[in-house]
């Protein structure tokens, strides 16, 4: 599906590059280290030194970020903004293998036009909850300007679950060699629904708890996706 | 760009129908002219024999649908429904022109991935559009309320924001990727208007503007819609019939 590299400009080599299962793999491994090392660190750090008492029925995932409640802020701010960076190879990769453009007559058939249009609007969704994780990180409780912080968290939250819906739409319905089956039915129902319903919710009852549900929402459809992306880009290596 | 006719199942065949060039030419013809008709008429009359003396400064326009502003609502409501349902073959026309994917060899080289990714957002962005405009068509002033839920504002919000969103998307596939419906250099002032022009009127609605009404400020973001929508479907009539 790969243009010649002779007939490529320095964008779709940078892409290429950006894409290639290598990249995939190395940012995949660090990307999971950083987040969840990260994020558990935060946590413990909040719970036992911060001051009030953290705990995730009285606390914003957000108040992790926050000088008032933990003594190290910056574990929450690194996990989210390097975490998001890492994020945006995926949403290029994903994009790439579920909605393959052909290139060379050997790639024909194309998929089906619904397969491009899902993926678009879930690669767009991802994108901009990446960024949002960034904005997220970057606007922390601490540097909270304009309400830009509950502004970006809310993009991150909405774009996530979006782009689950659209992803679940792509991967229970159309033909696709990323996920294998059943497998891609009960991650794609899963997507379709428990997000979009979850994230109503949250959104209705704006809560730290309903804040930590939908997080873990999401993480139980990111994680596997993940995992899944991460083994597809090994045997793309193996086969050379 | 089409599968052969023994591969297509009932939804190929009748999304072919829909998107050929024949079917287009003709909603594309019909919705200019029903629209802009039924509107003009509408806002005629409404102005010539409504109860209220009807302005584009003093009144909205979803004020066109209402009994106690014309003798004609119906007239709108037409407008409106006609609009979103003719624009449909419309949207598929451009995404598949804009985007087209490759069905055999022939095809190819297929389109850079930034004409899947735009199209694939300004389809999504206009059908919502154009599915809320039969909305408002539908739950229009005089029937705005179901129960508690105010479906005409929400129909009426997810028209112009899908028109306006679509139009950004749009625009910027105008205007840097390859695409051979609007030549250069129209392509860039349409382009450009579409990424900027109904998203600014949209916010200035959002927001209001010091010294002028709220109703001309909707009315201004029609406008603006139809500054972008009425040339880009003049050009794809023009390059239609250029296809023959």
């Amino acid at each position: 599906m790969e243009k010649k590299e002779a007939e490529t400009n320095w964008i779709e080599r940078a892409y290429n590059k950006l894409i290639a299962p290598k990249t995939i793999k190395i940012c995949g491994y660090t990307a999971i280290v950083t987040f969840f090392g990260l994020m558990s660190l935060a946590i413990i750090v909040a719970v036992t030194l911060g001051p009030p008492g953290y705990n995730i029925i009285d606390n914003w995932i957000s108040d992790m970020g926050n000088h008032y409640y933990t003594p190290a802020p910056f574990l929450l701010n690194a996990a989210l903004i390097c975490t998001g960076i890492l994020l945006v190879p995926f949403h290029f990769y994903l994009e790439r293998h579920l909605a393959p453009i052909p290139r060379v007559p050997e790639d024909l058939p194309a998929p089906h036009r619904m397969t491009y249009r899902l993926m678009e609007l879930s690669f767009f969704c991802n994108m901009l909850g990446s960024f949002g994780m960034i904005m997220v990180g970057i606007f922390s409780e601490d540097r909270d300007i304009a309400g830009l912080h509950f502004i970006f968290s809310m993009i991150l939250f909405g774009s996530f679950a979006i782009g689950a819906l659209f992803m679940g739409l792509r991967t229970t319905f159309l033909k696709q060699s990323v996920f294998p089956k059943p497998f891609n039915y009960i991650l794609g129902i899963y997507g379709i629904c428990v997000p979009s319903i979850v994230g109503t919710f949250a959104a209705l009852y704006l809560s730290p708890l309903w804040e930590w549900i939908i997080f873990f929402v999401l993480l139980g459809l990111i994680t596997p996706i993940f995992v899944n992306v991460l083994r597809h880009a090994e045997s793309q290596l193996k086969q050379g | 760009m089409t599968k052969e006719i023994a591969e297509e199942d009932w939804i190929d065949r009748i999304y072919n129908k829909i998107t050929a060039p024949k079917t287009v030419k003709y909603a594309g013809i019909l919705v200019l002219v029903l629209y802009i008709g039924l509107v003009a008429l509408g806002v005629l009359i409404a102005a010539l024999f409504g109860s209220t003396g009807y302005s584009v400064t003093t009144h909205y326009i979803s004020a066109l649908g209402a009994s106690d502003t014309t003798p004609v609502p119906i007239l709108y409501d037409l407008a409106c429904i006609s609009a979103g349902v003719l624009t449909i073959p419309f949207i598929l026309y451009l995404e598949k022109e804009i985007a087209p994917i490759p069905r055999q060899a022939g095809d190819l080289p297929a389109p850079n991935r930034w004409n899947y990714r735009l199209t694939g957002m300004g389809f999504f962005w206009s059908m919502l559009g154009s599915i809320f405009y039969i909305g408002v068509g539908i739950f229009s002033a005089d029937r705005g309320e179901i129960g508690d839920i105010p479906m005409h504002e929400i129909c009426s919000f997810g028209a112009f924001g899908g028109f306006a969103f679509a139009a950004i998307f749009l625009g910027i596939a105008l205007v840097f990727t390859r695409q051979s419906l609007i030549p250069k250099p129209y392509n860039y002032p349409i382009g450009v208007w579409g990424m900027i022009g109904p998203i600014a009127f949209a916010i200035f609605n959002l927001t209001g503007l010091p010294g002028v009404t709220s109703e001309l400020l909707e009315w201004s973001l029609l406008w603006a819609i139809l500054a972008w929508i009425i040339p880009l479907a003049m050009f794809t009539l023009h390059y239609i019939n250029k296809q023959k």
